[in-house]
């Protein structure tokens, strides 16, 4: 309840001055956990949440992509090849 | 007690792909103690979280400890030790005679000051604006802009359009993102061409490091403040290299000299006033210093640590630390969401096992 209304009070703060951010550090770090470090789903989650949480996400294990959203903002990093690792995409 | 070992017999061994492997009494160390680090490393009790501990003394690996899915083979992220790996590729750069530490930074991003040299963004004195601040200060932090929002298609443009607030120099700020212009930079000196191998033609290959990833921004720019993933074996080999004054085998891959004044405090630092602790968290050419700073009336920042000791940190306590008086390099990775790990106990009790040369 508190976390909510302290989103609620922040959200057109955040969406000003920090757009994105949260989906797509969680997207990035996920993806790099995930798929370079070869960790586990929980491991990689508990890594790439921050204060502000993810509302949703879609895993693609086969093709290595992620996709966050939060705040309003959805981002995707993927894996790109075993040089360069993760890329935010869009 | 610190023991010092100035001198030591042995020819340095250099690793191939893998380290030769030890037993820590073989190497002058004392089990049981080392065992103690350990335990403190990997201890659920206390706030950190580490990943991986991995000691090498006398250039042979001898002890190592994986946990959390954690494993030998597993890339880690090293995050802003990455940095370290950047000023070894200046030196290497220096030492082809592709540029100079005086080289200017306008020569190829002519919308910076024209006084920027290579040997201000590698001692962390630009001058330009920067706020290095992390989850911490979210909101005002320049460096999650780069990495995540408004800089992320060109981290090096981004930077170079930064106010410049002190002469070049003069003032020391830490900053990932004069590590990225420095990355953005060397891909002008070097040629698109060859840039896309570079790190690879010029440093990894030599030090056998088979398996890394370096991400790139949308520009192809590598990511040189944050982002190498690789094994904990192979980070140790950047420690040696710097240990071993830059020679590799037969080759001098960087000028001694460079590595000198990689791990001497840089005239930016001990010229700026810094807040509590930062104050003498000494710096020197991408590298962190365990130096005593006499001239800033201030001590080491690991008190029980050797003044000697010089390390490559990054977020969320990953650390590669090289004591050249002891021959030793250790290697920590690290999951430190809550609180990092105390770095001067972690190494204390290392260099407390430290007994025979």
């Amino acid at each position: 309840m508190k976390k909510s209304l302290l989103l609620l009070i922040i959200l057109p703060f955040l969406q000003g001055c920090f757009p994105k951010v949260i989906s797509s550090f969680y997207s990035r770090e996920y993806c790099s956990c995930r798929f370079i470090e070869n960790r586990e789903d929980q491991y990689c989650h508990w890594y790439a949440s921050n204060f502000i949480p993810i509302f949703s996400r879609e895993i693609d294990v086969e093709n290595k992509k992620v996709t966050s959203s939060s705040v309003g903002f959805t981002t995707s990093a993927s894996f790109i090849n075993s040089k360069v690792g993760c890329q935010i995409i869009e | 007690m610190l023991i010092s070992f100035s001198v030591f017999a042995q020819t340095p061994q250099y690793p191939e792909e893998e380290w030769p492997v030890s037993t820590p009494e073989e190497q002058g160390i004392n089990a049981q103690k080392l065992e103690r680090a350990f335990q403190f490393a990997f201890d659920d009790k206390e706030p950190h979280r580490s990943d991986t501990l991995l000691v090498i003394r006398h250039g042979k690996l001898v002890k190592e400890l994986y946990r959390d899915g954690a494993q030998a083979e597993t890339l880690h992220r090293i995050w802003s030790c990455t940095k370290s790996f950047v000023g070894a590729l200046y030196g290497i750069t220096i030492n082809k005679r592709l540029l100079t530490l005086d080289t200017t930074i306008s020569s190829y991003y002519p919308i910076v000051d024209k006084r920027l040299t290579v040997e201000n963004m590698l001692m962390m004195s630009s001058g330009l604006e920067w706020n290095e601040g992390y989850e911490g200060n979210p909101l005002r932090s320049q460096v999650i802009r780069m990495l995540y929002t408004e800089g992320f298609n060109d981290m090096a443009t981004y930077v170079s359009r930064r106010y410049q607030v002190y002469k070049p120099g003069t003032h020391f700020q830490y900053s990932s993102g004069e590590t990225n212009l420095l990355m953005g930079f060397l891909k002008e000196v070097v040629g698109e061409e060859k840039y896309e191998n570079y790190p690879w033609v010029e440093l990894f290959d030599p030090l056998k490091i088979k398996n890394v990833i370096w991400q790139r921004d949308q520009k192809g720019t590598y990511v040189g403040s944050s982002y190498l993933f690789m094994r904990a074996r192979d980070f140790a080999k950047l420690g040696y290299l710097y240990l071993h004054q830059g020679k590799w085998k037969e080759t001098q891959l960087i000028e001694a000299e460079y590595i000198r004044k990689s791990v001497q405090p840089n005239p930016g630092f001990l010229s700026t006033k810094l807040d509590g602790e930062w104050n003498r968290h000494s710096y020197g050419m991408h590298w962190w210093l365990n130096a005593d700073l006499p001239e800033k009336n201030e001590p080491r920042i690991y008190p029980d640590v050797p003044n000697d000791a010089y390390f490559a940190l990054g977020h969320h306590g990953q650390t590669l630390a090289v004591i050249p008086s002891l021959d030793l390099i250790i290697v920590r990775y690290g999951s430190d969401k809550k609180q990092n790990i105390d770095r001067n106990k972690l190494i204390s009790l290392i260099v407390q096992s430290v007994e025979k040369n």
